[in-house]
């Protein structure tokens, strides 16, 4: 893989030859590839399940699945789109492009980063290894107790699911921490932070979020697994403990891990918008520092998903207005994005298609959402397809065409090649329509009073035709996904070449080649204004100061940055970051193994997997990794 | 100084030493902790969300724990933060020895922190099945404990590095990395200390 | 197609929350309807303005700006928001109780996968079915015994859920006469979806004489099959789980059974309580019910005539 070329920068950025020099692979965009690739792999996985799940209610009393399969499937279904989809795609954009973004070389904390992937790669496999048990989860992706405790789960299948989920969380709040300070100490000299991509300041709120919303949920798992393996009763009335408790830490968690989905969707409306209406965004200021108020308020309003369980009215009242109130930074940023299109001269190719699909299936998903934030209406929607349609309504219209819409936009960046105009925009049509197909039914029926979580349904009380034309929607919606897909591969040979900037864009990612060399930037840039490439040239050497020339043309072998000032982005110091490391994937594996141990009540693998644990930390923490 | 559309700025690099603000790590530590606080603050949570749903907290039939092998072990630990305090304090501009022998007392009487705790805990013969108090107790001094204990296995491990070596900018920013631990981790002992001793009565 | 009809019959046609029934659905419907119109009307401008920036884009002179974020997206929103604020507190306080006295008590309590119903502080026990005087406040003591479940009548009140140590409380009253689903809102299970359950409401004397007919032990059998039913019943495992008062002492493992024969249902609002399907529920709810509580039960051709003829007689 690595032929020596001379250059200093090339040799010591290029990645080791061999089986080895991959899995040792620190920099940020392989790690940022894997975790794209490994997400999207989920989401198609996640999307497959849905079909069989569709296919079922497609007529009433259907025997096509048993209900045991069901449950198993929606599970499964939510636990892979939440878990092992939506957030891991937000933080992979965050982790590929951020960098490049703010003119960076790696992450500040390159082995930390392979150690998050090595972390939700491992946790997803060890949710999808209760296939091969036999022991799918099948409580829901919110697994109430007491129906997912000792008693009334007593298989591994919660097992799995707590430990899985537990092992995918530390992931996420791995490549929180390291995506947050990246953005404080990495950015580009003059960046300053009112002048950084609002892509950049979508994903420093995720990831604050994720730090403070990540981490009681996995506390809220240890409980729960404690319940089932040491026999304590935290969730159990029956010694004092409370099956609510789980609730509320669960949705403590569960409201702002919409938001943490939804934010860096967001920022990628944010990132292309200006790009295909060839103009500035409107109202900068506003849109981030909505990211930043839906980013607080999102933990004001757990409550909500909880207005049937019998709080008082006067309770649950303040939380409606919490949740009412989130509304107001939405459309601030929905305005200010109709704004930037009107003033604009949009260019209707496959990213803005899928930014135009976002606006108009978002809103809607919004105000179904301000519906049932309403508690007396809550009572009757709360549970029922009406909700079900609702958050479809938010999460794909909110996220998967964004993310369509930055893989569009990205993916030449990512791989040198474009992708085919026609067939995304075919995709896009299929997908758009056979969406709506979908859950514009949805709603109906769920007033019609079906609950969420039926594996079937009676016959003859109104609820059939909805149900059948969902079913239709939903595959033509996979219609859609494969001819994505199919686009995708085809770029991978046929693709026209992309060159470094084939959009025109405005922030620095397009400054260097498509895909980017290792290092990223041979010269470190330079960014004043929050449209680099519109207003100056950033990579220009000349007359700058000294370090820059030496970080161009290196004199060592190391890989070196430069870190700056958390506001104003001076220059601080010259960085040396690890080049290649096994020990990330030897720290997951023994985490994995110590979990396994958890899960088979097996005290020695537990202790050999603690003990590797051991020994990958202090190694970790003894070596430097930073000379070739 | 430097000309650009958004006005002069300097982008030479200050002389090494002389740097505002914190190093990378620091935010790294800083950020890190902040997760952890938020894992501590749900049990916290789940601790006073129980209690007040409780008849009688802790249960009928169970004492409060007593106060004072607590209060003597708290007294410990603070001591331990003062050595810690010194030890960062070395970490920034002091030297090698200075730095070595404020991280050894700090382990130390954190070791002796840590066997008076669990002499204390096992003395309340908890049983974390028969009654979520108990289970509730354990769970949340542990965390506390353990967090300690890691703290303790931090600075062990800056003593062997510092042995016989010259202190240089990472071990400098290590140290002080686990002077932030030690701070933390004995936050949340007086957490626990505040709710499980000093608060004991307050459910009642 | 399976034969519907009667069931359909036996529990009501459709369960919308928007074909109120009863006072609270009746406010909850309202106020759907008024947020429609106003969700309608705010997505009507919004996919306008969006039509229009992107047809006529950048040929403006009219150049929308700060100002125009701030009126469409905080000053018009926050109007909209404090008019459902008003209209949610409204509705909210509408549907909790007036200041009567609840008419009556019912408890209910949540099984996997059925319900337990109870009158007169247990004097009364019933499964699945839900009687009550049309016109008057009923108040629904929610528990649940094994793991969280959710009790909703859409055409009369929202849902409410039922919870292992709690007891929530749901004032119900139905404003005319008729047969109205019950739906368990919350997964339960591997049966959550066969969860429902039957509401009947009826005139007060009706009501009262239903009541009285329940309050009764059961009927003597009337003649020898049934006779012989019940020593069936008596002398196989039917007994462990279920009661029949008379003739066993408590047992609410299993539905109480005394007046069987008077409810529209079995197995949850699952099927229409006939002959054919009490038979084949007995012999084996499995294939049904998969993962329902109730074991098959072997009996002979002549054990199972006299067991149907004897449960058939528990009126």
């Amino acid at each position: 893989m690595t032929t020596v070329t001379g250059d200093r920068l090339e040799d010591v950025w290029a990645t080791r030859p061999g089986l080895v020099g991959w899995l040792g692979a620190v920099n940020h965009k392989q790690v940022g590839q894997r975790f794209i690739a490994t997400a999207f792999v989920f989401f198609l996985v996640g999307g497959v399940q849905s079909l069989f799940m569709r296919y079922q209610l497609g007529s009433p009393e259907s025997t096509f699945l048993d209900p045991e399969t069901y449950n198993q499937l929606f599970t499964m279904h939510g636990t892979t789109m939440m878990f092992l989809f939506a957030v891991p795609i937000g933080e992979a954009f965050g982790i590929y492009f951020v960098p490049l973004m703010l003119g960076a070389r790696d992450m500040p904390f390159p082995r930390l980063n392979a150690f998050g992937y090595w972390a939700y790669l491992f946790g997803g496999i060890f949710l999808y290894s209760s296939f091969l048990a036999g022991s799918v989860p099948d409580s829901g992706w919110y697994a109430y107790p007491p129906l997912s405790g000792p008693e009334y789960s007593p298989r591994s299948n919660l097992d799995f699911w707590l430990l899985g989920v537990t092992f995918v969380e530390v992931s996420g709040v791995i490549a929180a921490f390291e995506i947050v300070v990246l953005i404080l100490r990495f950015r580009a000299p003059g960046m300053a932070i009112s002048r950084m991509p609002l892509f950049v300041w979508s994903l420093l709120v995720t990831a604050t979020m994720i730090l403070v919303a990540f981490p009681p949920l996995i506390m809220g798992t240890v409980l729960l697994e404690l319940d089932r393996k040491v026999g304590t009763g935290f969730y159990d009335p029956a010694v004092g403990g409370d099956p609510m408790l789980w609730q509320h830490i669960f949705w403590w968690f569960g409201h702002p891990e919409v938001y943490i989905i939804l934010l860096p969707a967001i920022g990628i409306v944010s990132a292309i918008l200006p790009v295909f209406t060839r103009t500035r965004i409107v109202g900068y200021t506003f849109i981030a520092a909505a990211t930043v108020a839906i980013g607080i308020l999102s933990f004001g309003v757990w409550v909500h998903h909880m207005f049937t369980t019998g709080i008082n009215l006067l309770g649950l009242t303040f939380f409606t207005a919490g949740s009412l109130l989130i509304t107001i930074p939405g459309g601030v940023q929905i305005f200010a994005f109709i704004a930037t299109l009107w003033r604009g001269r949009p260019v209707f190719k496959p990213p803005l298609l899928h930014v135009i699909g976002f606006l108009v299936v978002f809103v809607f998903g919004g105000l179904s959402g301000v519906m049932v934030a309403s508690v007396p209406f809550d009572w009757q929607a709360h549970d029922t397809y009406f909700v079900v349609a609702h958050f479809h309504y938010v999460l794909i219209g909110g996220v998967l065409f964004p993310v369509l819409a930055g893989l569009t936009y990205w993916l030449p960046k990512m791989t040198g090649r474009l992708l085919d105009d026609r067939l995304g925009t075919v995709a896009f049509w299929l997908l758009f329509a056979g969406f709506n197909l979908t859950f514009l039914p949805q709603h109906v029926v769920g007033l019609l009073g079906m609950p969420r979580r039926v594996y079937t349904y009676p016959s003859g009380i109104g609820w059939d035709v909805y149900n059948l034309l969902s079913t239709v929607g939903a595959f033509v919606v996979a219609a859609g996904m494969a001819v994505f897909v199919a686009d995708v591969v085809r770029s991978r040979w046929r693709g026209a070449p992309a060159g470094d900037d084939p959009w025109g864009g405005n922030t620095l990612e397009w400054a260097t080649t498509s895909p980017p060399e290792p290092f990223n930037f041979r010269v470190i840039p330079i960014a004043t204004t929050r449209d680099p490439l519109w207003d100056e040239r950033p990579l220009d050497l000349a007359g700058g100061p000294a370090w820059r020339r030496e970080l161009a043309h290196p004199v060592v072998s190391r890989r070196e940055m430069v870190s700056t000032s958390v506001l104003d982005a001076a220059p601080h110091e010259v960085l040396t970051l690890p080049i290649h490391s096994l020990w990330p994937l030897g720290l997951a594996a023994a985490l994995g193994v110590f979990l396994i141990g958890v899960m088979v009540d097996r005290t020695s693998i537990g202790l050999v997997g603690l003990a590797g644990l051991a020994v990958c930390v202090i190694g970790w923490l003894w070596s430097r990794q930073d000379e070739p | 100084m430097t000309a650009g559309p958004a006005g002069e700025f300097d982008l030479d690099l200050p002389p090494p030493g002389r740097i505002a603000g914190r190093a990378t790590g620091w935010w790294g530590m800083v950020t890190g902790l902040v997760a952890l606080a938020s894992m501590h603050s749900t049990l916290l949570f789940a601790h006073v969300y129980l209690a007040a749903r409780a008849q009688a907290w802790p249960p009928a039939g169970t004492d409060a724990p007593g106060l004072v092998p607590a209060s003597i072990a708290t007294a410990v630990l603070m001591l331990s933060g003062v050595a810690g305090a010194v030890a960062h304090s070395a970490a920034g501009t002091g030297g090698t020895r200075r730095l070595q022998a404020a991280t050894a007392v700090t382990a130390l009487l954190g070791a002796v922190f840590v066997t008076l705790a669990v002499g204390d805990l096992r003395g309340l013969e908890l049983e974390m099945r028969a009654h979520v108090y108990d289970a509730t107790f354990v769970v949340f001094w542990a965390f506390a404990v353990f967090m300690i204990a890691i703290g303790i296995a931090g600075l062990v491990f800056i003593q062997f590095q510092l042995w016989g070596a010259r202190l240089d900018q990472r071990q400098r920013l290590l140290a002080v990395n686990a002077a932030l631990w030690w701070y933390f981790a004995i936050g949340c002992w007086l957490a626990v200390y505040g709710t499980l001793y000093l608060g004991a009565g307050v459910w009642r | 197609m399976r034969a519907w009809g009667p069931l359909v019959a036996a529990v009501g046609e459709n369960p919308s929350a928007l074909r109120a029934r009863g006072p609270a659905a009746a406010e909850i419907a309202a106020l759907w309807w008024l947020m429609l119109g106003l969700a309608a009307a705010v997505y009507a401008v919004t996919i306008v303005l969006l039509a229009v920036a992107s047809r006529r884009a950048g040929r403006y002179t009219l150049r929308p700006g700060h100002g125009f974020v701030v009126v469409c997206g905080v000053a018009v929103p926050a109007v909209i928001l404090v008019v459902l604020m008003v209209l949610t507190i409204r509705t909210g306080v509408a549907t909790l109780a007036t200041d009567d006295e609840p008419a009556l008590t019912v408890q209910v309590e949540g099984r996997q996968f059925w319900w337990d119903v109870r009158y007169d502080d247990g004097a009364v026990v019933t499964a699945n079915e839900l009687h009550l005087p049309v016109g008057e406040q009923v108040e629904v003591e929610l528990t649940s015994d094994d793991v969280v479940h959710s009790f909703w009548v859409p055409q009369l009140h929202g849902k409410l859920d039922m919870i292992p140590g709690r007891v929530n409380r749901l004032l119900l009253q139905a404003d005319e006469p008729g047969v109205y689903r019950g739906i368990c809102g919350e997964f339960c299970g591997i049966q959550h979806a066969r969860m429902h359950f039957v509401v009947v409401a009826e005139p007060r004397e009706q009501f009262d004489a239903w009541l009285e007919g329940q309050r009764a032990e059961a009927a003597e059998p009337a003649g020898d099959l049934a006779a012989e039913g019940r020593e069936v019943f008596l002398g196989t495992s039917c007994v462990a789980c279920h009661a029949i008062r008379g003739e066993t002492g408590p047992n609410a493992i299993g539905p109480d059974l005394t007046h069987l024969a008077s409810r529209r249902t079995i197995a949850a609002g699952m099927l229409a309580n006939n002959r054919g399907n009490l038979a084949g529920w007995i012999l084996d709810p499995q294939s049904q019910k998969q993962g329902a509580r109730m074991p098959p039960t072997n009996l002979e051709g002549p054990q199972l005539q006299a067991l149907l003829a004897y449960l058939e007689s528990l009126e």
